[in-house]
């Protein structure tokens, strides 16, 4: 018989999918009984009831498929279960109530069940399946689309919050993050953790500011002298760092769902898309103020004309607002549409659902085929919005039914448009002579300047490109709204406009005459402008929980790309608005954020549940929503692949360019289409150990250890990336050649060391995990390199005791 | 806003999360509740487990989860003949098009593109087979013989005539990238029944890799414990399965047992950390897929008639360089019926690989009857013996088969590809063949019809997200409860629009 009752709980377990939730919240109920149910009751309804008790016939009225279908039924009762019409009805001490019916296909319960049933009853009839159409959602709009008072409230919509803390005494603003944290731990009855070791400080900082490992002596310094001055000088030397750009950069490449394919059949290569990848990387290097950085990339091209410069190749600000508009191109895009038209719309779909996702939190794409079903965005809200991005000239050529097509318009020159005309007409010139040349020349040396001809005229200009927009060369097509999303089905015309919620909620920005506003953006540079404008506090309240959520492992928000109805609400909102009013008061600058955040005892604090005050407060808020302590994360692909290249001492210093191939396995190029593989290149094998955020990100295929930790799907936009442990993992850790390979690298730094095998290991565990191994470690280790039997050579055994480091969680896991 | 207000509406918000899966909530539950059968706690850390790890994180995808109708079903075994295999010439007999060889007609050989083209007669021969009496071309003479377990489907449509599309289509039911693929969401709704082995395996055409590789396995949004795990019939079965430097499993014991106490040690200190021990059982589950995998694809353990009934000893034909023979189909079916038999929960093979267009695909634009003539023989066999040995053991009814392309061909005679020269036949989404067999499926009928001429249905036509209802029904997974929520949407495999299961075709 089964134990009964455990002490524990249920685990939570809760996964978050680029922006998408699927969460399971537990109950007081306990596991046990859920358990019980899933494994015993529920096969036995899905085998034996449910032809005849389905929410969908519901014989006798009623139904086994949930609570709701059985309960109030006077069939199971807990207070008496003997008395329960189900048991006595499968028993077969009802005449004329047999179950299964003795007319059917289905047998007799067996005994067993028969117990089982009881026993389920006895408990107290555990069912958690809730009805699919329950109630307690977001409710369903009305059919016909109106703003509400509700959405007016919904919290998202409201102004910052500009509470000050009551006591009036001056804080920094690391401490007034301490300040809404605490408050809301004492709003609940918990209490902080105190501080972390100074060693678990420096790893969580590396790890979070740049996504790599401390060196060892820095270790040594900080632990020496872990004092608040010290903390605040490794912070600002973290963040001054380009790797800081290179870790954070990432970030926002998963957020708008960066990749350098197009993806379908062939997955041809985005031009210069690396560019765009060295631009958000230098941005947050540089901490560019972040609503300068979406008007580069929403509308760099109008941010250029707008301040009457032009682009020259010296101008960093110039060229970089024409690479920024990359981001318009970075949507996937299909070179053999059905339709190229509808392809056309897909491909703006795109790029709306994703500027809603990253910047608003606004699940935006859901009212393409009609309006939003929970949140206040119209059908013609949408289309209004689309209409702003139709003077870009779209991706691929427009063709009259199937067929594959060629990209358009979709590269610029980052040099003065003057300079590229002077270089053609020289050529032009330079061509001209040599045809005259041919002419005139006598026959024999005619062949010569024929090839002359034929190599100046491949010549392509000496200026770099970008991967960006061009502005249609025509007029820009009406757009309608589409009835069901079918471009061949346009409802009534619109132009661009504000969603019509945020007319209703003042967002409105102020006209030039600063006394009226204006009620529709003129051109994307409006749009990107309103975006960080005053009176809207959605963006900063979006990226302020982004950036917290990569210092704790969760969002203030749990679900980072959704803040409307159907996404889940802030567990402090005060904090969250703080941040995000320090944010635009700050001139929208990212570090001082970080600064911020990781000066707060909040963001010290140890992630240890092993202390009695550890295990009071898992009782009150076990999912640590209020942030009572730090979180034990797992590293991401990329920060478990650098490190891994970092101990190995190889890590190579390439920090911008052409993006890099990994050699790839012929096991994996076998699964891809030819024409695609055949746009996989090659790079020099040192520069292949460089950071991952510099590999090729294809869409169809990705570097086998990336993928299996889960990288981006470089589809949607992953506000945050579901974090998986399966087998095939630790079979990648184990027999992976690049796991290996690095193991041996590894080795062989400590192997260069010392003849002393204790020294060996000792700096073993210093490269990896900065510090002394325990005396039990130590006997294990040595007793590994040393079991001669059926451990190879020497070297060999050194490389698995490498290797063993490499797998084992303190390396995957910062605390 | 008022504080209380805001706690009510977040517990009330959480309820709705929960509920958003239900239906499929409470089995998403179920893995969560078994979790500890899957991965025995191998440390007892004396510190209450109700928590969990902040870091949002789905311990085990893959533990057991029951379906949600009632079914037979335990596996399915899908038989994907890449390229798009030509109904007029296997299933769909036509005899008005057979009259009418070489008559010009109007075809739209691609979306809104209308063309006069030349009907082509199939130079196959057809004839009735078995009791019901279903049609079937002599390009398939051993898989005829089993008509009478087969539901063929004649009516299915699709909305794409490229093959990148199309595919992504069956797989996925978009013609978008970034969806989860049919086997992942087969797999997140019943997982697997065997933790040593991956719960959704494909097995590919040793010329390549369908058009877009892994994007058809993919699992999109979902997490990548449900994309499916590609499975070679030699050894090693799956990448990095065993080290290639020589390392024997001795040594690999030895490594995983020193990863093991360090990572208990580690737990030791920081109690309470799901994560921490999944990590741990993740190892050991490592450990048995070493073994667990070569044993499935021995066929040692097979007797000879098995052997020589899917075709493995027969050589690979020299009429064609590109000609395979039944016996790379023939094994990968005969280890499929093995993963069936180990609780595999989908297995995909592919016929035809490398670039479409070519005849190393089912995409017989430079001419069918070649086409043919190399790929129909390298599944015949294999395909019957299958289903054979699947009922001789009494694995049919819980295995369900289904065969079919991308999309298929079109009747008139393709000069498109061929400089000019007639025999080829083109895409064709709007009209074309499926079969099914096995469990759940009412066996020895055909539904829907082509026109007279084989191009496009127009006697209950289906779509393909019907096909997917009806694959997701008969595995017991009811496809409009079978939701993963992303991006603000309850999405389903099938899509917004309406889709219905094939009823005609299903014993109950």
């Amino acid at each position: 018989m089964r134990k009964r009752r455990t002490q524990h709980r249920c685990v939570f377990v809760s996964l978050a999918i680029a922006g998408a939730v699927f969460l399971h919240i537990g109950s007081t109920r306990s596991c046990a009984d859920d358990r019980f149910f899933e494994a015993r009751i529920r096969p036995l309804f899905i085998a034996h009831c449910f032809p005849c008790h389905t929410d969908a016939q519901a014989d006798g009225g009623l139904s086994l498929e949930s609570r709701q279908g059985w309960a109030g039924r006077d069939v199971i009762a807990t207070d008496a279960p003997g008395d329960s019409l189900l048991l006595k009805a499968v028993r077969g001490e009802l005449p004329d109530l047999q179950m299964p019916p003795t007319d059917s296909e289905q047998q007799r319960l067996s005994a067993a069940q028969i117990s089982d049933l009881e026993q389920w009853i006895r408990d107290g009839a555990v069912d958690p399946r809730a009805r699919v159409s329950t109630s307690s959602g977001p409710e369903r709009r009305a059919r016909e689309f109106r703003i509400t008072d509700k959405d007016l409230k919904h919290w998202a919509y409201q102004p910052l919050t500009s509470t000050q803390p009551d006591d009036r005494i001056r804080r920094t603003s690391a401490e007034l993050v301490d300040y809404w944290v605490e408050a809301k731990l004492s709003a609940n009855g918990l209490r902080s953790l105190p501080a972390a070791t100074p060693r678990e400080l420096v790893r969580r900082a590396y790890f979070d500011l740049w996504g790599l490992p401390p060196e060892p002596e820095v270790m040594e310094q900080f632990t020496a002298n872990p004092s608040d001055e010290a903390w605040a000088a490794l912070i600002e030397r973290l963040l001054a760092s380009r790797h800081y750009g290179e870790r954070w950069g990432r970030y926002w490449l998963d957020w708008v769902r960066f990749a350098e394919s197009n993806g379908y059949e062939r997955d041809g290569p985005k031009p210069h898309a690396w560019r765009y990848r060295d631009y958000v990387i230098e941005s947050f290097h540089t901490d560019k103020p972040y609503d300068r950085f979406l008007e580069e990339q929403l509308a760099g091209d109008l941010l250029l004309a707008d301040s009457k410069q032009t682009i020259t190749e010296s101008s960093v600000a110039s060229r970089d607002a024409i690479i920024a508009t990359g981001y318009y191109r970075l949507h996937v895009w299909d070179d053999e549409p059905d339709d190229s038209l509808a392809a056309e719309f897909d491909e703006l779909d795109d790029v709306i659902v994703t500027t809603g996702a990253a910047v608003m939190g606004l699940t935006i794409g859901c009212a393409r085929c009609h309006d939003h079903k929970f949140d206040p965005i119209s059908q013609t809200d949408y289309y209004s919005l689309l209409d702003l991005f139709r003077d870009i000239d779209p991706y691929g050529t427009t063709i009259r039914g199937g067929g594959s097509r060629a990209p358009g318009r979709i590269e610029s020159w980052l040099c003065d448009k003057g300079e590229l005309e002077k270089w053609a007409k020289e050529q032009d010139e330079r061509l001209a002579t040599l045809e005259l040349a041919v002419k005139e020349s006598p026959e024999e040396q005619r062949e010569a300047l024929q090839a002359q001809i034929l190599l100046l005229r491949d010549q392509r200009p000496p200026f770099e490109q970008a991967l960006s927009i061009q502005v249609r060369a025509g007029d820009r097509p009406v757009t309608h709204v589409l009835a069901r999303g079918d471009y061949h089905s346009p409802l009534h015309s619109v132009s661009p406009a504000y969603p019509t919620v945020f007319h209703e909620l003042g967002w409105l920005p102020p006209s030039i005459d600063s006394v009226t506003v204006d009620q529709a953006p003129r051109n994307r540079l409006d749009f990107a402008r309103w975006l960080t404008g005053p009176a809207q506090p959605l963006t900063a309240r979006v990226l302020a929980n982004r950036i917290w959520l990569n210092h704790f492992g969760r969002g203030i928000v749990e679900t980072p790309d959704d803040f409307g109805y159907t996404g889940l609400l802030p567990a402090n909102v005060e904090l969250l608005d703080y941040l995000a009013q320090e944010l635009i008061d700050n001139h929208w600058s990212i570090k001082h954020l970080h600064r911020t955040i990781m000066n707060s005892n909040a963001y010290r604090q140890s992630s240890s549940r092993a202390s009695s005050v550890a295990q009071e407060n898992a009782a009150k808020d076990p999912d640590n929503r209020w942030f009572w302590r730090q979180n034990l994360r797992r590293l991401d692909a990329e920060a478990i692949r650098d490190s891994f290249l970092k101990h190995a001492g190889v890590l190579h210093p390439k920090s911008g360019g052409p993006s890099v191939f990994t050699d790839l396995p012929s096991e994996i190029r076998d699964t891809a289409n030819p024409i695609s593989i055949s746009f996989w290149g090659s790079s020099p094998t040192e520069e292949q150990n460089c950071r991952s955020v510099y590999l090729f990100v294809k869409r169809s295929l990705r570097d086998p250890i990336l993928e299996a930790f889960d990288f981006a799907n470089s589809h949607s936009p992953v506000g945050q990336r579901p974090i998986t442990t399966v087998a095939p993992q630790a079979l990648a850790l184990l027999n992976d050649t690049f796991v290996r390979r690095q193991a041996e690298h590894l080795a062989s730094r400590t192997l260069n060391v010392s003849h002393d095998p204790q020294q060996r290991v000792t700096s073993l565990w210093w490269i990896v995990w900065q510090r002394e191994p325990t005396e039990a470690e130590l006997e294990s280790a040595l007793s590994f390199v040393s079991a001669q039997s059926t451990n190879g050579s020497d070297t060999e055994r050194w490389v698995a005791l490498a290797r063993v480091v490499l797998n084992s969680n303190e390396t995957l896991f910062v605390d | 806003m008022d504080p209380t207000e805001h706690e009510n509406r977040m517990a009330s918000r959480r309820q709705f999360v929960t509920g958003l899966g239900a239906g499929f909530g409470s089995v998403a539950l179920a893995s969560l509740l078994n979790a500890d059968q899957a991965w025995p706690a191998t440390v007892s850390s004396g510190l209450d487990k109700s928590v969990d790890d902040g870091q949002r994180s789905l311990i085990n995808p893959m533990a057991a989860r029951a379906p949600m109708l009632p079914t037979k079903a335990k596996a399915c075994i899908f038989l994907f003949m890449f390229g798009g295999p030509s109904q007029v010439d296997l299933f769909d007999y036509k005899p008005e098009l057979q009259r009418n060889d070489g008559k010009t007609v109007e075809n739209e050989f691609r979306r809104g593109v209308q063309t006069k083209s030349t009907l082509q007669a199939s130079r196959r021969t057809f004839a009735r087979h078995g009791q019901s009496g279903l049609w079937c071309s002599d390009a398939l003479p051993n898989l005829a013989k089993h008509m009478d377990k087969l539901a063929v489907v004649r009516s299915l449509t699709s909305d794409s005539f490229a093959h990148g599309s199309a595919l992504l289509q069956v797989h996925s039911g978009r013609i978008l990238q970034g969806h989860p693929s049919l086997g992942s969401w087969v797999t997140y709704g019943l997982s697997t029944e065997n933790q040593n082995l991956p719960g959704y395996v494909v097995m590919l055409d040793p010329r390549g890799g369908p058009t877009s590789g892994s994007l058809n396995w993919s699992s999109g949004y979902m997490p990548a414990a449900y994309q499916g795990t590609v499975f070679r019939s030699h050894d090693p079965a799956i990448r990095n399965l065993v080290a290639t430097d020589g390392t024997t499993r001795e040594q690999q014991r030895r490594e995983i047992d020193l990863i093991n106490r360090l990572n208990r040690e580690h737990l030791a200190q920081h109690p309470g950390y799901d994560q921490l021990e999944a990590r741990i059982a993740s190892y050991e589950l490592a450990y048995h897929l070493q073994a667990a995998a070569p044993e499935a694809l021995d066929l040692s353990q097979e007797s000879q008639e098995t052997l020589t009934m899917y075709g493995l000893d027969q050589p690979k034909p020299d009429w064609h360089s590109l000609a395979l023979g039944p016996s790379t189909f023939g094994k990968q079916c005969l280890v499929a019926r093995r993963m069936v038999e180990r609780g595999v929960r989908f297995i995909q093979i592919y016929s035809g690989g490398g670039n479409a267009g070519g005849q190393n695909t089912w995409d017989g634009h430079h001419g069918i009857e070649e086409n043919l003539k190399l790929h129909c023989p390298e599944v015949d066999q294999p395909i019957a013996a299958l289903l054979t040995d699947l009922e001789q053991r009494g694995l049919l009814e819980s295995t369900l088969i289904v065969w079919g392309g991308e999309f298929g061909r079109m009747p008139v005679s393709e000069t498109f590809n061929t400089g000019g020269k007639p025999g080829g036949r083109d895409h064709n989404p709007k009209g074309f063949t499926y079969w099914m067999a096995g469990a759940g499926i009412k066996s020895g009928i055909a539904v829907g019809e082509t026109d007279e001429l084989g191009e496009t249905a127009v006697v209950d036509p289906f779509h393909l997200r019907d096909l997917h209802a009806t694959i997701l029904h008969l595995m017991g997974l009811d496809h409009k409860l079978l939701t993963y929520f992303h991006g603000g949407l309850d999405e389903k495999l099938t899509g917004v629009l309406e889709a219905r299961p094939i009823r005609q075709i299903m014993q109950v």
